[in-house]
């Protein structure tokens, strides 16, 4: 082979392939994160105290926790950036569409990855400011020693998802989580190169079950505390 | 049967193009090519009613193998049929009335020549890339030097069955050549004699692809759906996971 | 003409040898300095021009089709044949150099013949390592079948499409070379004249299809292996762009043409099934090796549904006519018998065409009851899906309906050799050279040929000539590429001026009908007199009634196929005086006045023992015969005998 011609288009993460790697592992945490936050969540049905301990555990993580922050903001970060510009290449590829076009294999999830993906995006700028800054809807109130102070998460939690509005841009939002891992975690199996051979069908089936596990997860007690389940 | 035809006329790489219609008598045992030949004669025999002339498309061995056929019909490279090439596509899959679309193969880096002619060179240069084994004429060991297992053998020759005809760039809705790309590389990485260069052959033709304007992959799939010889999207794992294979080795 | 074949001395397997021996050698230094044109990019010209630049010299190589990878050589299925002998089952390369020329029907050369059984095992060498699939066995080693009435399993094969695999081996040296510089590809080219420079052949002249540009290439040797003239046919095995055009333009450049009335016709073709009919497809003769050959004894019941015609109501022909080949008789009797039945009113076609049912019944049963049917789809499976989706009928349902076609031509440019051409400089390789193959073809011998030639042949010879006979340099504004750049623009005009009404695609047709009826399978003095009439007549009508659309400066296919066509009509002309010249049989060239008593061919060897070499002798003047003798000291001339 002619040793000399080496790479000449830039490093190889910015390639097609390197940047789908890139979507591919910095997805690979953010579903890491959203499983451990689904089972965070659950535990409202542990009872107020339960869960706000389990949320002043979370904030007495101090640097850690910001770490993970950080960790997960630059993760979102990335995706998007690498999504964007793979995007980008994509329609340049195709700078005249068909007239006709019709297609044989892909599926719905597939093709909605860029408006599921802003769909989230924009989830986690409202859920931020909802929950982790807590600067909209009913404000979290505190109770306890004053040098013990307790933030009552729990009483915000219940009291908006009573709010039937509340619960249906939240339900938005997990159907559109549910769409975008169902077609992403498959799809990183084959990017990081696993998915072939035997391992083909099972993997292909991974994605669905990943995105209405996790879905259906983060809006069950949503939904215990708007039908009354789980109350104040 | 009569058959409404809607075709992309485009009379050079400058012009802009677009359908027009015909009308047209075929018989259920033509070849979706053969319908193209007689609609030619046609046009050709009219040519007061028909200045645009007759149409230009590309086709060579017309029993499959080639890989110079290139229509996208209906949206569809190749036409509806599963594993199947436009020349072997026959008119028994379509009905009295039907009406069909007929267009070039579209991505930036098959630019259209002529009508339905596109330029697929940018393939070429793929392979041209490292797309090979180093060896050379006459310098080979006994063609039993070097057992290769049933199953290996097997998997490379389904890789390589790969006609390099583009219709999995045409099928992509991102243009994408990944599955072009990983047949031809997980052919030659699947044979023991492929792995001297394994890792420098798949660093370069991607770097190629991507020069030459093609999309990436977002597992659609629709490469595999469309591919007249059934190349699997394993195709594309496994580039992908020849890809990190030389990423890691090369960062040693 | 001087026909002197160069056929080296010695004992037939010691020429090779001797000769490469004897050969001068370019330094390598020097052989950066030598270009050479390689027109065609299919097993022989890609594999010559990947080789050639190897070594060192300035290729070029030129394709009509829009990558090297699709020349026709791709569409070869069943598989080829080397003498490797890792069956035991007694192969060696004497018995392949023995089978070729007793199949060719004693009208090839001797010393071609062994040479080519000799390289054929390096062949498969070569093809391995550049990672060529081929099939295997369970324990790792190459797999072999026995292939076209071979006695021994000499056949390496990949699938149903060895030609694709072998030709993407060939491709992956070319682009080796390409990616090193040291081969430039010129796709979408057509090489329209050859240029000769105080006889030499010392460049040519091409057209680019894209933008009509015709260029002038000079070089020091130019290379031939554009492939055959099947499509004078019309209808044919053959790629709808496989054309005769840059062998016929050497012809008239005062090549000498070779046998031209040698036709192979394959035996297991999928019928013709109407008028719009653009080509036809072969289905791999490995079929033969489980499908049994039938038709219904009783005529009226050609039509019925085959499944209703009892044991003892088919006439197995083959398998009657010829009991110790049976099934695997040579292509060129099982083509004969399958006409003879049809002619004779047991065909079986689905549609009738000029008032016959052309088609025989090859039917899988009676191998699916013995092996399962999972052994036969592992064998055929993807043939059984072609015809399917060609005919609509699943072969594991129903018998196959088959009928034979033109399929490759044995005969072509003349060469010595060294593949060089009467005209210093001119070397041709594989289907276009007149070949090693004699009068009839063997199964699985073409892509050895092909490869052989280009892989293992051309690279010593082209350095003797040029180390002994090549003039000094010569460039593109000699005046003989300025005239012949001029003799091709007064041509592409004169296509273009053509403004009749009929599209050129029906005077191929009729051209192709004229000659399947008159030179076709079975031949007769008659006929071919016929013939002689017809064909000048149909060209006159051509250059006045053809029509061809658009301009000169753009992709333009009518007038790329106009020019082919044009050729072929004239060519074909030749080839009917070549067919009408032979008074004898002899493998694919059948002529009817010369058969035994039970139909088989009758050979005159002490008459036509020879190569007919044809030398143009200008517009509508008959073309000047020359022979070469052909001398059998190794293989006694004998009768073919499959019985």
């Amino acid at each position: 082979m002619a040793a000399s011609k080496s790479s000449s288009r830039g490093p190889l993460w910015s390639s097609t392939i390197g940047l789908k790697v890139l979507m591919a592992l910095t997805g690979l945490a953010m579903v890491g994160f959203l499983l451990g936050h689904m089972a965070g969540h659950l535990q409202v049905f542990a009872g107020r105290d339960a869960y706000n301990a389990y949320a002043k555990f979370l904030q007495g993580l101090g640097g850690l926790l910001w770490g993970a922050r950080f960790g997960l903001l630059g993760a979102i970060g990335l995706h998007v950036f690498a999504a964007l510009k793979l995007n980008s290449r994509n329609s340049d590829a195709r700078p005249q569409a068909y007239a006709v076009k019709t297609n044989k294999a892909t599926t719905p999830y597939a093709i909605s990855m860029l408006y599921s993906g802003y769909t989230i995006l924009a989830f986690v700028g409202y859920h931020i400011a909802h929950f982790t800054i807590g600067a909209v809807h009913t404000p979290i109130e505190t109770y306890g020693p004053s040098d013990d102070l307790i933030h009552d998460v729990f009483t915000k939690y219940v009291v908006d998802f009573q709010n039937p509005v509340i619960f249906l841009l939240y339900a938005a939002a997990m159907v559109g989580i549910a769409m975008h891992l169902s077609h992403a975690v498959s799809s990183m199996f084959r990017t990081l190169g696993v998915m072939r051979g035997k391992y083909r069908e099972p993997l292909s089936k991974v994605g669905p079950v990943v995105g209405y596990v996790t879905a259906i997860g983060f809006l069950i007690p949503p939904a215990a505390c708007l039908l009354g389940i789980v109350t104040v | 049967m009569k058959i409404k035809l809607n075709v992309w006329r485009q009379s050079g790489p400058k012009d802009s193009g677009g359908l027009k219609s015909y009308d047209i008598e075929v018989t259920e045992h033509m070849s979706f090519l053969e319908m193209f030949d007689v609609l030619n004669e046609q046009l050709l025999k009219n040519p007061s009613k028909h200045p645009e002339g007759p149409v230009a498309f590309d086709h060579d061995c017309r029993e499959g193998i080639c890989g110079m056929c290139s229509m996208v019909i209906d949206g569809v490279p190749h036409g509806p049929n599963k594993a199947t090439t436009t020349c072997q596509l026959h008119m028994r899959s379509y009905k009295d009335g039907d009406e069909i679309t007929v267009e070039p193969f579209r991505a930036k880096a098959f630019p259209v020549l002529r009508d339905l002619v596109v330029d697929r060179n940018s393939f070429d240069r793929i392979q041209q890339a490292g797309g090979y084994i180093s060896v050379r004429t006459g310098a080979a060991p006994d063609a039993n030097a070097i057992a290769i297992g049933k199953a290996d053998a097997d998997d490379a020759f389904d890789y390589a069955a790969c006609i390099g005809c583009g219709a999995c760039v045409a099928a992509c809705p991102n243009a994408s050549a990944m599955l072009f790309v990983g047949a031809k590389v997980s052919h030659l990485a699947k044979v023991p004699q492929g792995q001297v260069e394994r890792n420098e052959r798949v660093l370069r033709m991607v770097d190629t692809m991507d020069g030459e304007g093609f999309g990436g992959c977002t597992n659609h799939g629709e490469c595999e759906a469309s591919c007249p010889k059934a190349i699997s999207l394993d195709a594309i794992a496994m580039l992908n996971s020849e890809l990190a294979r030389a990423a890691i080795s090369s960062a040693k | 003409m001087k026909l002197d074949s160069k056929v080296p001395s010695g004992p037939i397997e010691k020429r090779w040898e001797k000769h490469k021996f004897d050969m001068k050698l370019v330094n390598p230094a020097n052989k950066r300095k030598f270009k050479i044109l390689v027109v065609g990019s299919g097993l022989a010209g890609g594999s010559a021009a990947a080789t050639l630049a190897e070594l060192g010299y300035d290729v070029h190589c030129f394709c009509v089709q829009d990558s090297p990878r699709r020349a026709h050589s791709i569409a070869a299925q069943g598989g080829i044949n080397a003498a490797k002998n890792y069956q035991n089952d007694g192969d060696s390369v004497y018995r392949l150099f023995y089978d070729t020329v007793k199949g060719g029907d004693f009208r090839s050369r001797e010393s071609n013949v062994y040479r080519l059984a000799q390289v054929s095992v390096n062949i498969i060498d070569q093809c391995v390592a550049q990672g060529v699939p081929f099939a295997r066995e369970y324990g790792g080693l190459l797999a072999n079948r026995s292939f076209g009435g071979a006695q021994v399993s000499r056949t390496f094969y990949a699938r149903g499409q060895t030609g694709q695999q072998l030709l993407l081996g060939a491709y992956s040296g070319l682009n080796r070379m390409i990616d090193e510089g040291k081969v430039k590809m010129h796709t979408r080219t057509e090489m329209l004249d050859i240029v000769l420079v105080d006889g030499h052949a010392r460049g040519i002249i091409t057209r680019d299809l894209v933008t009509g540009d015709i260029k002038r290439w000079a070089a020091d040797a130019v290379v031939l292996a554009s492939g055959g003239y099947g499509n004078v046919f019309y209808l044919s095995t053959n790629a709808k762009n496989s054309n005769v055009t840059a062998a016929f333009r050497a012809y008239k450049r005062g090549a000498g043409f070779a046998n031209p009335c040698f036709t192979q016709i394959h035996p297991t073709c999928i019928p013709v099934s109407g008028g719009f009919q653009s080509k036809l497809t072969l289905m791999s003769e490995s079929l033969r090796n489980d499908g049994r050959v039938w038709v219904p004894r009783d005529k009226a019941r050609a039509t019925d549904p085959p499944r209703t015609i009892p044991e003892e109501e088919r006439y197995y022909y083959l398998e009657e006519r010829y009991p110790s080949f049976g099934n695997l008789v040579p292509r060129d009797v099982a083509s004969r018998a399958a006409k003879k039945v049809c002619d004779d009113g047991y065909g079986v076609a689905m549609h009738e065409v000029d008032g016959q049912r052309n088609a025989v019944y090859l039917d899988f049963s009676a191998a699916i009851e013995r092996d399962g049917r999972d052994a036969i789809a592992d064998r055929y499976g993807n043939l059984f899906e072609m015809y399917e989706r060609i005919t609509g009928e699943s072969p594991y349902e129903t018998p196959m309906r088959i009928y034979p076609a033109v399929h490759y031509t044995m005969g072509g440019l003349w060469v010595d050799y060294n593949l060089m051409s009467n005209l210093p400089g001119l070397h041709v390789l594989g289907e276009a050279n007149f070949s090693d193959h004699g009068a009839n073809r063997l199964g699985a011998s073409a892509l050895m040929q092909g490869l052989a030639d280009g892989y293992f042949v051309i690279p010593y010879t082209i350095g003797n000539y040029l180390a002994t006979e090549h003039a000094g340099p010569v460039t593109e504004s000699h005046p003989a590429f300025e005239a012949a750049e001029s003799e091709v623009r007064t041509k592409t005009q004169k296509l273009l001026a053509l403004s009749g009404t009929t599209p050129v695609d029906q005077f191929h047709r009729e051209l192709g009908k004229i000659m399947w009826d008159y030179c076709g399978m079975a031949r007769t003095a008659e006929g071919l007199n016929k013939a002689l009439e017809l064909i000048p007549a149909l060209r006159e009508r051509f250059w006045k009634e053809a029509t061809v659309p658009g301009n000169a400066d753009e992709l333009n296919p009518w007038l790329e196929y106009a020019g082919r066509v044009a050729d072929f009509m004239e060519y074909a002309e030749m080839m009917v005086r070549d067919a009408l010249e032979r008074d004898e049989s002899c493998g694919g060239h059948f002529r009817e006045e010369h058969q035994s008593e039970e139909g088989e061919a009758v050979r005159r060897d002490d008459e036509y023992a020879h190569a007919s070499v044809w030398e143009y002798q200008g517009e509508g003047e008959k073309p000047k015969l020359h022979k070469e003798p052909m001398k059998f000291e190794y293989v006694k001339l004998t009768t073919r005998s499959y019985k």
